[in-house]
């Protein structure tokens, strides 16, 4: 089922992040330590506004990705996570500027690439898939024939073999019977199918990278069950990192290996997803997770986070979520909050992150 | 018309509200038809909220949109409050739907709200229809709704673009309440909320329950959000009813495979799962290894609805099961709802066994036979 | 309940603004235009034949060397008048049905389609003399059968627009609500359907402009010497080869004309743009998820 030799020779060229890429094997679910290993796709203190430059609506993200890491990024809507992943892919909306910060992906500065550049890391190093694959695909010709006519342009296959290799990812993204998916045009294919038939054009020319922006999100439960099953299973078999965007903190807790929380276009928690589940630290997480419908069945009270979120560009004096903080003191509001290292590689954005409430606040739950 | 039998689940001393008795809904003409809903029963006793759970295509938003009167039954009929609403026509259904007493609030109230109308005009559309002219009475009564829903009427002269997504959907709610109804309808009223804001209004339709005595049938395809709210869980898979019960007893146990997929597929944040979704569907390998003829009765035109995705599906699931009464105030449509999960059991036991070690959980399909 | 266009938004926007300007001197012209003429449209001049722009002539002069900016203000009033009147008869044959076939059923959606259809085939300079034989030739009745066959026009797109709109979920949220048929036209189509209708007017007033040329070019309607906008481009056009640039002068008049209607129809479309909602005090806006579409963005970001 592995397809090992798909990159054409010119494209197979080392760059940096395929030197310690898995070559085969799954990697070991705890993230490797930070020393070790290079990122594959790093963000240093992105700013990215809104409206032309009229409201700043990320404010200095920083995170990585390293080979074979499964990053999920959550946060509200409006919380930055989707700009910040459109940023990476180099494809933010009209009007979107990146003000500040850098983007490197396998050691390559992605703020300045040209559109050639964007051209050779598109698909060969980065693949996306987006929440409404229908939108992406084109409606009046075969899905097969999208598949293989990338592989065509991007790997210069012939007709015959960029045909086979279609069938061959077909199959490798679990589509049921993909001689006959091969010849059916979107509207034949249902929503689960047809996200599978994006992803296996994302994977087509074996990026290093997936990015998902809410990819599941409009899925049954039953299917989006069965695409991160997927997600999961391509990360041990090509050692492919994913860039998970969701507003579901349960199904970012379900398939990541480190979570990423965004609100209001900062980062206030980040760490390894079990430590972020069991252990938040941020008062905002605690609350995301005490409304987020966690996948137990037990009747429970319907708790919600009072208030609202600033608005996209509204500049603020500290801490961004004491307006709506159970646990604000003045220390919050009176300058930047800078991130605490809590434990390894558990970052939060809080001043009262060490106190002993948050454990207290814990152990009530 | 027969007078209406009684629904199942609701004694006679508290007359059903609604009672849907055995609906058939076809959609298109000719060889597009295709039948969307079959023999679907459903009784909704007043003050009640029903979690209505089903996948796209189950046919539950066609069900609410069939009770509401947007789409006419092949068979069967809908009662409501002791009319067989189902049956009216023109003149008389527009004086029934005038009373505002069953009331659907749509799932994306960007659509469902006129984008050129104020807030004050859209809540207020219902009363104004009721036949209320006065102009202070009728903003007396939006006043009061749009306070039901916990929104002043600072938003009143806004349009729907100029208020949040949440308000939107409470402007929706709103709307529905303005003409005081017995039961509302909401189809799908969070999946396009983030978490707070949809537990918000599921708080919020719980407290209408409690404070108007509203009878509510929330549709869903997230079983889990409906876990803090529903009193009844009723499932519904290509069109059919598949299980039917108490939402405690359903969580606790599931008496049909499906309601159990369902279940073990909801994203957890903790991995504490009996069963994952791969032990209750049956892979590829598995259904190409099922004897010839059983596989041919399986994927017949009248198997079980659930059969081709069924891991547990023998030879009587080649006919569709009724839904029958299984436990107090519980039914279900399986042949085998008695042994499939020790047949599960089973099947995690041998998996464990099998994988030792190996992380990988096994390779998932689209989970349809040919 | 609010009012359909306001005014007062639709004047925020400069286009509007200038649209109306022209509107208004158009409007003078059409009640003056023959009296402020610098000089008389029908004098004959064979010594200036074809003169281009200049100071005596501002701008040039025809075939038989009258003056063209004389003859296009004296030619207004006719122009305009005859335009709305055919436009008049459209808009009113075929909007009416055209929204009405939409809550009328399939049967007559069915026979106004077909009579759509048959209208669109017919002929228009025969159907055309074939009405003023009946009626009698005369500017008034020429414009009858000009108004007639611009009906299907404004059918089709008025029905295409209410067919949008009346499928609308909120228009069955109406429905369920006991709404009759009239209350949906009324209260939820109407308005949305209007700026179609008021854009296809403006598109429509130029093709009526040049028709009243063409059948003036036929004895029909405008007799010859009356000068009219369409009948100084028409005789422009027989002498491309002698003025090849006589041509510009009245068309960019209907141009200007015809852009500054579908520069005013616009404004009323787009009142609900960034310029209105941004005068609005300012409620909390924020997008409801990321599952909007992108356009809806856009709108409900502005703060």
């Amino acid at each position: 089922m592995t397809i090992d030799n798909l990159k054409s020779p010119d494209l197979a060229a080392p760059h940096p992040a395929t030197a310690d890429r898995p070559a085969t094997a799954g990697r070991p679910a705890t993230a490797p330590s930070a020393a070790s290993t290079t990122d594959l796709l790093r963000l240093d203190d992105l700013h990215i506004s809104v409206h032309h430059g009229a409201a700043t609506a990320v404010r200095g993200i920083s995170l990585g990705i390293r080979p074979g890491e499964i990053v999920g990024l959550v946060g509200e809507s409006g919380s930055g996570k989707t700009l910040t992943c459109r940023a990476a892919l180099g494809v933010l909306p009209d009007g979107c500027i990146i003000d500040r910060g850098s983007i490197t992906f396998a050691g390559r500065d992605l703020t300045t690439l040209s559109r050639r550049g964007w051209e050779d890391v598109h698909g060969s190093h980065m693949g996306a898939v987006f929440q409404d694959p229908a939108s992406y695909l084109n409606p009046s010709i075969t899905v097969g024939h999208q598949l293989a006519e990338v592989l065509r342009v991007k790997l210069g296959l012939s007709r015959r073999a960029a045909r086979q290799r279609s069938v061959e990812l077909f199959t490798a993204v679990g589509l049921h019977q993909p001689e006959h998916v091969f010849h059916q045009i979107p509207a034949e294919l249902s929503g689960g199918m047809l996200q599978r038939v994006m992803i296996a054009i994302a994977i087509s020319c074996d990026p290093e990278l997936l990015v998902a922006d809410e990819a599941t999100t409009a899925l049954d439960v039953t299917i989006q069950a069965e695409v991160i099953e997927l997600l999961r299973r391509l990360r041990a078999e090509r050692g492919l990192a994913v860039l998970f965007v969701s507003h579901d903190l349960a199904v970012v807790a379900e398939l990541c290996d480190r979570v990423v929380v965004f609100y209001a276009g900062e980062v206030v928690e980040s760490g390894p997803a079990a430590e972020i589940i069991e252990r938040p630290r941020h008062p905002y997480t605690q609350a995301l997770l005490r409304v987020a419908s966690v996948g137990d069945f037990r009747r429970r009270e319907l708790e919600v986070i009072s208030g609202q979120p600033p608005q996209v560009g509204e500049d603020i004096t500290g801490c961004r979520f004491a307006a709506r903080c159970p646990a604000a003191a003045d220390a919050c509001r009176s300058g930047p909050i800078a991130p605490v290292t809590v434990d390894a590689q558990h970052e939060v954005r809080c001043v009262r992150a060490q106190e002993a409430w948050a454990a207290g606040e814990l152990a009530a739950r | 018309m027969t007078a209406p039998a009684p629904a199942p689940h609701i004694s006679p001393q508290d007359a059903p509200l609604l009672a849907v008795e055995s609906l058939d809904v076809i959609l298109g003409r000719g060889w597009r038809a295709t039948q969307v809903l079959s023999g679907v029963d459903l009784a909704i006793g007043p003050g009640e909220i029903v979690g209505l759970v089903g996948e796209t295509g189950s046919g539950k938003t066609t069900l609410a949109r069939t009770v509401a009167g947007l789409v006419s039954p092949a068979g069967g009929r809908v009662v409501f409050e002791g009319t067989t609403i189902s049956a009216l026509r023109r003149g008389a259904r527009r004086a029934e739907r005038r009373r505002g007493h069953l009331q659907l609030v749509f799932q994306d109230p960007l659509r469902s709200l006129d984008p050129d109308m104020t807030v004050a005009g859209i809540v207020g559309e219902g009363v104004r229809l009721q036949g209320e002219t006065d102009g202070s009475e009728i903003r007396r009564r939006v006043v009061a709704a749009l306070g039901q829903v916990g929104l002043d009427d600072s938003l009143l002269p806004r349009t729907p673009a100029q208020i949040s997504g949440g308000q939107r959907q409470r402007v929706a709610i709103a709307r529905a309440l303005a003409t005081e109804p017995r039961l509302l309808i909401c189809d799908e009223p969070v999946s396009a909320l983030d978490a707070s804001n949809r537990n918000y209004i599921l708080r919020l339709l719980d407290q209408l329950r409690t404070s108007l005595g509203l009878s509510i049938v929330i549709i869903s395809h997230d079983l889990s959000s409906l876990a803090g709210i529903a009193d009844r869980i009723v499932v519904l898979y290509r069109g059919r009813i598949v299980e039917d019960g108490p939402v405690d007893q359903v969580f606790a146990a599931p008496r049909h495979p499906y309601t159990a997929l369902l279940m073990a597929s909801a994203p957890s944040v903790r991995h504490d799962r009996e069963l994952s979704p791969q032990q209750l569907t049956r892979t590829v390998a598995e259904a190409v290894a099922l004897p010839e003829d059983l596989l041919a009765g399986l994927g017949g035109p009248d198997a079980c609805v659930f059969a081709p995705r069924c891991a547990f599906a023998a030879a009587p699931c080649a006919t569709q099961p009724p839904l029958v009464p299984a436990g107090e105030r519980r039914s279900v449509a399986c042949h085998r709802h008695d042994e499939w999960m020790t047949l599960a059991r089973e099947r995690a036991a041998a998996r464990t066994s099998d994988r030792n070690g190996d992380r990988s959980r096994g390779r998932t399909t689209e989970g349809q036979l040919a | 309940m609010k009012r359909l266009i306001g005014p007062q938004s639709v004047l925020r926007l400069p286009s509007a603004r200038i649209a109306i300007v022209v509107l208004l001197g158009i409007a003078v012209l059409t009640a003056f235009g023959s009296t402020l003429a610098p000089q008389n449209p029908l004098t004959i001049n064979a010594n200036a034949l074809f003169q281009g722009p200049g100071a005596h002539h501002l701008l040039g002069t025809d075939y038989l060397g009258r003056d063209v900016l004389s003859r296009l203000m004296a030619g207004t009033r006719l122009s305009v008048l005859t335009a709305l009147e055919a436009v008049g008869i459209g808009l009113v044959l075929g909007t009416g049905p055209g929204i009405a076939t939409v809550f009328l059923g399939r049967w007559f959606d069915f026979a106004a389609n077909r009579v759509t259809d048959a209208l669109m085939t017919l002929p228009y300079i025969f159907f055309a003399v074939a009405v003023t034989a009946a009626l009698g030739n005369g500017l008034v009745q020429a414009m009858v059968p000009v108004g007639i066959l611009l009906a299907p026009f404004f059918f089709r797109i008025t029905r295409a627009a209410t067919l949008e709109h009346a499928r609308a979920q909120y228009v069955e949220a109406a429905e369920l609500m006991g709404a009759s048929k009239l209350h949906v036209v009324r209260v939820h189509v109407l308005r949305k359907v209007l700026p179609t209708i008021a854009v296809t007017t403006a598109s429509m007033t130029a093709a009526a402009l040049l028709a009243v040329s063409f059948l003036t070019f036929l004895g029909i309607g405008v007799q010859p010497p009356a000068p009219t906008w369409g009948g100084v481009l028409s005789s422009d056009l027989d002498y491309l080869a002698q003025a090849p640039w006589a041509p510009f002068i009245p068309g960019a008049l209907i141009a200007v004309t015809v852009g500054a209607l579908n520069a005013l129809a616009d404004a009323f479309r787009d009142r609900r743009g960034a310029g209105t909602l941004a005068a609005q005090p300012g409620p909390i806006i924020r997008t409801h998820s990321t599952l909007e579409p992108a356009d809806d963005d856009r709108q409900s970001q502005v703060a």
